[in-house]
């Protein structure tokens, strides 16, 4: 009787572990248990021809009739470009190796180089900019520059892309460039060692009236400090006030958006996000972390001010800390996770969707014809930039955005 | 001791249920699995993030790997389903960058399908995309260069159904559309006019003035312009409203309303022919002149079958692919291959209609009144299971003894 009592116990602990495996994942998920997958363990009725199935044939067909010779693996990360477009949001995407590897070099903000910019020009690359303290700057490269070989190479004619290439490589190791000046007679030699560069995604300067006026360009993980810095050598110089661009600022990273926010406002909420089943987790600012004595700060925003530039320049203005200038915002009110796949890919998923901390909903509206309607953060002042030969942005009196937001710090509106 | 004993047991059924757990999740991998993928082309290794390194996946379990990572963490609650798939299959479709290969949403392909049936919807017109070759090459070999804003295509009326509200209200096959409700086509021939322009000016050839006007004009058109993949939809899907379309013949423009309709067209009216696929042609009752003009979409089976009404058992041609091997076409034919005929064809006969066109006068069947179509493309239909579908290019059609007018010397054994 004991016996068989235990044994009754054993078989439902069995039962119990068996069934809430099987359902664990919907419990852990918060969805509602799915009892067609036991049917189908159990020989119940399953669809008539499963995707995995449908997409493997299609596949294999357009392999063998097609009538080029195709490339498996490029045609399979194509093919899974589409799979996630396939879900209807733009943010959720399928990045391949090679992009996946620039995209985290992107957010980590830092890449192997001599550190500068590099644009295209008919005698090889043209450097735009070094970044400070960089290998290129330290070895005494400037900027207009011309690069016209690397290595024992001429890279006249070559696409900047592919010079690019050629610059970067191993840490520690030496490129050697030929380097074209003006005034110079003939190319002066550099020889530089490659090293991990900070990718610079602020870049501030003073103007005239102590004003001081810092471009944001992304967020990676070094922008809070950069911005922080940028911040403080403006206010030791003495300025009577802070513009912020954050046009065409893509975003990046949210943490970093947030951390830039504990500048203004101490422990308060950044976004709400909604993740599934209504569940919402909120980011505060970090605590403790505010700059006394800040002057008065006008964000620019544009249409390509999207994502964390969106979530920066919308709570600034919900906390009362920033009048905004320009034009609406992108709207992606949303947040991305990056997911590693077994090869090197990555997949870009919508986790979660946001709420400004005034409870705004910014989503972006579009039509049929993927024309924008509405969404976006729309600034108080509304200025459309001006374009024409003239135009620099960044430039005062060539960057009409930019002057609307000077006027507006010299008459000095108060209540900032 | 018997505290002892308890204990033991007791862990013991804890193990018990432990392994249930384990076996329950396993079991339910096991499920989805099956539900995705019947085949078992999945290996459970495989999945659930217990891959191997270095280990090769097959497409299918990449493709589930993927769609399970997306299910895993997405806002929203999905399921791994055909829609997937089809996304899948349109994206690797669409890497072909082939004009010829296209994959169609739902509601685009059943009015594809019923098209190859003479039902057709919209304002009753097929439609070539023209791309910049030059530019399409540049793109395929990956080069970096390519300036993607020149493959923007010109859209040109390949066919105009006879009857339709397209034929009433006066289009003809090659004339070129420019407007659909006043929204603008922008093309890759703009783009590269507007480029053309900035060479000369810094070249000095031209006035700057000039180049600003064209780029104010293309910047107007670009504010409201309609992508081609909208163009098809518009004239081509639903037989509701109106659409206004404005084409250009002959650097004249035109522009009408032209009500949507079902339009059913036979599959013979008096000499003009078509090869729909519920329509078949029977070969004893076809007159001496065939009107090939207008006639494009078409089945190939509906086709192949009349050819093998029309010539004794042979090959015919053969299906030539880029990929250096080609495929014969070889009709089981029933025919004698004594009945003669004049073919009336130019630029409107395209796809089906212009592989017969080539056949028969490649078995010495017939003469061709006007200009022979240059070398048809072979296009085969594919449907998906939840009701999109794509067409796919499998090569270029050359007759037994080659007939295009370009190269007229090849012969093809």
């Amino acid at each position: 009787m004991k016996i068989f009592g235990r044994v009754i116990l054993a078989l439902v602990a069995i039962l119990l572990g068996l069934g809430f495996g099987f359902f664990s994942k919907d419990v852990f998920r918060g969805d509602n248990l799915k009892v067609d997958r036991l049917q189908t363990l159990l020989g119940g009725p399953v669809p008539q021809e499963a995707p995995v199935d449908t997409f493997q044939a299609n596949f294999d067909h357009i392999i063998a009739n097609y009538e080029r010779k195709l490339d498996r693996t490029e045609m399979l990360h194509s093919a899974m470009a589409g799979l996630a477009s396939s879900l209807g949001d733009p943010h959720t995407n399928y990045l391949d190796p090679e992009f996946t590897e620039s995209f985290t070099m992107e957010t980590r903000g830092d890449l192997v180089g001599i550190g500068a910019r590099l644009s295209e020009d008919p005698l090889g690359a043209k450097i735009v900019s070094v970044f400070k303290n960089g290998p290129a700057d330290r070895a005494g490269i400037k900027a207009n520059d011309i690069i016209a070989s690397v290595g024992s190479e001429q890279v006249g004619g070559t696409p900047v892309d592919d010079i690019v290439d050629k610059v970067r490589g191993e840490e520690g190791t030496t490129v050697n460039l030929k380097v074209v000046r003006d005034g110079a007679s003939s190319p002066l030699p550099f020889s530089i060692t490659r090293q991990r560069v900070e990718i610079p995604t602020v870049e501030s300067k003073m103007l005239a009236g102590k004003i001081g006026y810092m471009q944001v360009s992304g967020f990676s993980q070094p922008t809070p400090y950069q911005f922080e810095e940028a911040i403080r050598e403006a206010m030791a110089q003495g300025a009577t006030g802070i513009i912020v661009d954050m046009r065409g600022n893509p975003g990046g990273l949210l943490e970093a958006a947030a951390e830039m926010l504990s500048l203004f406002v101490s422990d308060k909420p950044v976004v709400t996000m909604k993740v599934r089943n209504d569940r919402t987790a909120t980011t505060n600012t970090l605590a403790g972390r505010t700059i006394e004595g800040m002057p008065p700060v006008v964000v620019l925003v544009n249409e390509e001010s999207a994502s964390a530039a969106e979530i920066f320049a919308g709570a600034l203005r919900d906390y009362g800390r920033a009048v905004l200038v320009g034009e609406h915002t992108y709207g992606k009110a949303s947040v991305q996770d990056l997911k590693a796949l077994s090869d090197g890919a990555s997949a870009k998923i919508t986790i979660a969707k946001y709420l400004l901390p005034s409870g705004e909903d910014i989503s972006r509206k579009i039509d049929d014809d993927g024309v924008y309607v509405s969404g976006g953060i729309k600034p108080e002042v509304h200025v459309k930039l001006e374009i024409n030969e003239n135009t620099v942005f960044g430039e005062p009196g060539k960057d009409n955005q930019l002057d609307k937001a000077i006027e507006i710090l010299k008459g000095n509106r108060t209540g900032l | 001791m018997a505290k002892l004993q308890t204990f033991a047991f007791g862990a013991a059924v804890l193990c018990l249920g432990c392994a249930g757990v384990i076996g329950g999740s396993i079991l339910r991998t096991q499920a989805e699995i099956k539900q995705v993928s019947q085949s078992g082309t999945i290996k459970l290794s495989n999945v659930a993030g217990i891959q191997q390194e270095g280990l090769e996946l097959s497409e299918s379990e990449y493709f589930f790997q993927l769609a399970e990572l997306i299910q895993r963490n997405f806002v929203e609650p999905i399921e791994i389903d055909q829609a997937m798939a089809s996304g899948a299959i349109r994206g690797a479709v669409g890497s072909l960058l082939d004009p010829e290969s296209q994959f169609f949403s739902k509601e685009a392909f059943a009015s594809y399908q019923k098209m190859l049936h003479g039902e057709y919807e919209g304002i009753g017109v097929d439609l070539r995309f023209l791309y910049d070759e030059k530019e399409l090459g540049k793109l395929r070999e990956k080069s970096r260069d390519t300036d993607t804003l020149l493959l923007l295509p010109v859209i040109e009326v390949s066919a105009v159904m006879p009857g339709s509200p397209a034929n009433k209200a006066g289009l003809e096959a090659g004339d070129r559309i420019l407007k659909v409700n006043d929204k603008w086509i922008v093309t890759g021939e703009d783009i590269r006019k507007l480029r053309d322009m900035q060479t000369q000016v810094t070249e000095k050839k031209l006035d700057a003035s000039e180049l600003t006007k064209f780029r104010d004009i293309l910047q107007e058109r670009v504010k409201s312009n309609i992508p081609g993949g909208k163009v098809r939809e518009k004239l081509m899907v639903g037989s509701e409203g109106t659409v206004k379309v404005t084409w250009v013949r002959n650097g004249k423009e035109m522009s009408a309303d032209i009500g949507k309709a079902k339009l059913k067209v036979p599959a013979m009216l008096e000499s003009e022919v078509r090869f729909f696929s519920d329509s078949p042609l029977e070969a004893a009752k076809l007159p001496a002149t065939l009107d090939l003009r207008n006639s494009g979409p078409g089945d190939l089976d509906t086709m192949t079958r009349l050819l093998s009404d029309l010539l004794p058992s042979g090959v015919y041609g053969q299906i030539v692919r880029e990929k250096g091997d080609a495929k014969d076409f070889r009709v089981e034919g029933k025919g004698a291959g004594d009945k003669r005929f004049t073919l009336i064809t130019d630029r409107s006969t395209t796809g089906v209609s212009a592989i017969f066109a080539h056949a028969l006068v490649g078995a010495g069947l017939a003469t061709v009144e006007g200009k022979l179509p240059p070398d048809p493309k072979w296009i085969q239909v594919q449907r998906m299971p939840d009701g999109s579908g794509y067409t796919l290019n499998t090569g270029i059609f050359r007759a037994k003894t080659s007939v295009s007018q370009n190269n007229s010397a090849e012969v093809i054994r």
